[in-house]
């Protein structure tokens, strides 16, 4: 009955986009971001994602070494601006290259469903 | 409410629950961050910002708690998923029973003075009734030295397949000791109404039985501490449990168990008074630790793999 609801709740989509939330962010900040402007960036190219959510992880990747920030004052209040560091290009390549091997396992795996 | 002042209270609520070197830079981003948010509700919306719009927001954004967990590391696990009910159950279950011996005292004596009762009760809770709760306390600080040796040395908690036997195998010389020992026993017993009267000095008045029990309520045993013995013999023969040997074992455990408790409460089992005094509590908690290992045998018995509905044909053993 849970997993039921779940599903009719739309949790396993769910699930899915939040397994590629990490590198949907990491992919948009090889050029500096602040937080607002990334979610606007990120939904105006199909990824929504909640602020609520979005936030907190740019500090946590940052605390991993992913990420480097800066304040910053231009045009508006000062804002934190994020973008990739070493490791954090560092395991976007990686994270890419899995990504698309992972696309073509998937899509093989669906076509042969569909026959 | 001005928007900027909930949203500034929000932040404050989120941020007071991080560690303090974090506040201050959090809070001024986070701040930062929901005004923008705010700023672009009020733009679409095509209205200046207001309480309800702020309330909106934050209420999406989620509760203050979640927000600053969201913002932390993530740490380990102290008690399992796969652990938290048997916890729940076991410390329930220890508070329960601690509590239920000590309790009765409380209401069971007589009163002295009126209100006796009542300060008995507080002097309880003040010892045993708070002092019960020794037992979660344990199992917490265990749970939580497990949990860090997992954290800290994750391959600790891989699996290995066990060197020992099954838990269907048998210790072939162990149990063969077992049931002979058993026999002995059992042939001490049966046999004490015709060699007890020929034993030396007083042990022919202290170990006499009532005739009562020798005979009306004695004979009772022998067919079930039989049946029990065969089993164990079957279990010798083969080597190992099976599903009919497992279960007669446990049948027969019951009824004889049953017998053994019949005893200590159905009149006296010795002719001599201290003698019977000394042995019904002695059976009692044979019977009270034996009623425990069945009961664990019983539910280790469900928990077992069996083929599904219909499948006849088993993967393994």
């Amino acid at each position: 009955m849970v997993a039921e609801r779940e599903i009719a709740a739309g949790k396993p989509e769910l699930e899915l986009r939040r397994g590629v939330l990490v590198l949907a962010v990491l992919s948009q900040l090889r050029a500096a971001e602040y937080g607002y402007s990334l979610r606007q960036a990120l939904a105006a190219r199909g990824m929504p994602i909640e602020e609520g959510t979005l936030y907190p992880l740019l500090r946590r990747l940052e605390g991993q070494g992913l990420l480097v920030s800066e304040w910053r004052i231009e045009d508006g209040p000062p804002r934190r601006y994020y973008r990739l560091s070493a490791t954090g290009e560092g395991l976007y390549r990686d994270l890419t290259a899995s990504w698309r091997g992972l696309v073509a396992t998937m899509g093989k795996l669906l076509d042969e469903g569909d026959r | 409410m001005d928007a900027k002042a909930v949203i500034a209270s929000y932040v404050d609520d989120v941020v007071r629950r991080l560690p303090r070197r974090q506040r201050s830079d959090v809070g001024f981003e986070l701040r930062s961050l929901l005004n923008e948010e705010l700023d672009g509700k009020s733009t679409d919306a095509g209205r200046p910002a207001d309480e309800a719009m702020a309330l909106a927001l934050l209420h999406a954004f989620g509760a203050p708690k979640a927000v600053s967990a969201r913002y932390r590391p993530p740490g380990f696990t102290i008690i399992e998923p796969a652990h938290s009910q048997a916890f729940a159950l076991w410390s329930l279950i220890g508070v329960a029973v601690q509590w239920a011996l000590t309790l009765p005292k409380v209401f069971g004596a007589p009163e002295a003075f009126p209100g006796q009762t009542f300060s008995r009760l507080g002097a309880w809770w003040t010892s045993w009734g708070l002092g019960a709760f020794w037992l979660p306390g344990v199992m917490v600080v265990i749970a939580i030295i497990a949990a860090w040796i997992r954290h800290r040395w994750p391959r600790a908690d891989a699996w290995t397949p066990r060197r020992a036997p099954g838990r269907d195998s048998v210790n072939r010389p162990l149990l063969a000791f077992g049931l002979a020992a058993w026999a002995v026993g059992a042939a001490i017993w049966v046999a004490m109404p015709w060699y007890g009267p020929h034993l030396p000095g007083p042990l022919p008045a202290v170990f006499a039985f009532d005739d009562g029990f020798l005979g009306a309520r004695g004979p009772w045993l022998l067919p079930f501490w039989a049946g029990q013995f065969g089993v164990y013999a079957m279990a010798l023969v083969d080597g190992r449990w099976r599903v009919l040997t497992r279960r007669l074992s446990l049948a027969f455990g019951a009824a004889l168990y049953g017998v053994l408790a019949w005893f200590v409460v159905a009149g006296p089992i010795f002719r001599n008074r201290p003698t019977d005094a000394a042995a019904k509590p002695l059976l009692a908690v044979i019977v009270v630790v034996s009623l425990i290992v069945e009961g664990v045998r019983l539910y280790r018995e469900q928990g077992r793999i069996r083929p599904p509905h219909g499948v006849t044909s088993s993967p393994g053993r």
